[in-house]
């Protein structure tokens, strides 16, 4: 049986931006990223339910930081991908190309 | 300046209807954004957007706590029970009386007759998820059979507007046990995660 683990679009698209990010990315800086990226807001709430999910499946750990003024006291939550999960991110990559290349309407557009 | 106090309400809500294991880090997050000069509206869009999320994803996790409770209104036989010549003379001995006596009388025959039904549904929820406390089965009871009360006094004065019988019996007069027993569901097993908790890694 594949211990493949499905990804959905914002989790995908979360787990990149994490992996753009670095080590220690929180919901803030992912959420910008995204923004920045792909041109679109997306809520911290949802970022947040999507690094939960990650989180469940065992793609993303998280710790949790020092809490800072500017946050009214409250702590950051820093999140990195881990081994597994870059092994998934890679994987549907892979996928992903492959069903590209077979779309013949796609074919001629910028590159 | 521009204050960076962001709207009570708003964080109000916040505080109670989020994920609990995301709500510091993410209530830090808006006040930092909030720091940098963000609005008051995208504040609210913010925290409608977490519940919103919250809400759907308590849904798909307790999904049980919705479709017993439909199950168990689907189940019962309200024409059956409003034919049935008994249950009519004992509702009937009330109504007759003087109002608002009759009023009181007609609202409490029939959420006593929900709360059982809600009793033993609870029961038998709280016994097969085994998640019974003592504590929180009385107080979700409590807050049920306010529900029932209140929501029997709605189906009641709502009878003075002309509309089908059968929305009454099919629609109207299982709302209050449907609410009742969802809220109830809710408030036995809030505590209890229905997924594996991931705890925080302690910073080293």
């Amino acid at each position: 049986m594949s211990d493949h683990t499905y990804l959905g679009g914002l989790e995908l698209t979360v787990m990149l931006a994490l992996l753009r990010l670095g080590e220690d990315a929180y919901g803030v800086p992912i959420s910008r990223e995204i923004e920045r990226q792909s041109g679109r807001e997306v809520a911290l709430g949802s970022v947040y339910a999507a690094l939960e999910r990650l989180q469940e499946k065992g793609l993303v750990s998280s710790h949790q930081g020092e809490p800072t003024a500017a946050r009214g006291g409250r702590a950051k939550r820093y999140f990195r991908a881990t081994s597994r999960g870059l092994r998934e991110v890679r994987e549907m990559r892979q996928a992903l190309m492959k069903l590209w290349r077979g779309v013949r309407k796609l074919r001629g557009e910028a590159t | 300046m521009k204050s960076s106090r962001p709207p009570i309400l708003a964080a109000w809500l916040l505080e109670r209807l989020t994920q609990r294991q995301n709500r510091e880090a993410l209530a830090g997050d808006l006040l930092e954004e909030r720091s940098q000069g963000r609005s008051d509206m995208w504040f609210w869009r913010q925290v409608v957007a977490a519940i919103t999320v919250n809400c759907l994803g308590e849904l798909r996790r307790r999904w049980i706590v919705v479709v017993f409770p439909l199950v168990v209104c689907a189940t019962v036989p309200w024409i059956q029970l409003f034919h049935n010549v008994r249950f009519l003379s004992f509702l009937m001995v009330g109504i007759q009386l003087r109002w608002p006596v009759s009023f009181l009388v007609g609202i409490a025959v029939m959420s006593a007759f929900q709360a059982a039904i809600l009793l033993v549904a609870l029961a038998s929820y709280v016994l097969a998820s085994k998640s019974f406390h003592s504590r929180s089965f009385l107080i979700a009871f409590s807050v049920a059979l306010l529900v029932l009360v209140l929501g029997n006094a709605g189906v009641t004065i709502s009878q003075l507007i002309p509309l089908p019988r059968l929305l009454f019996y099919y629609v109207l007069w299982r709302l209050p046990l449907f609410f009742g027993l969802v809220l109830s569901m809710w408030m036995v097993t809030r505590h209890v995660s229905p997924h594996k908790a991931i705890p925080y890694q302690v910073p080293g």
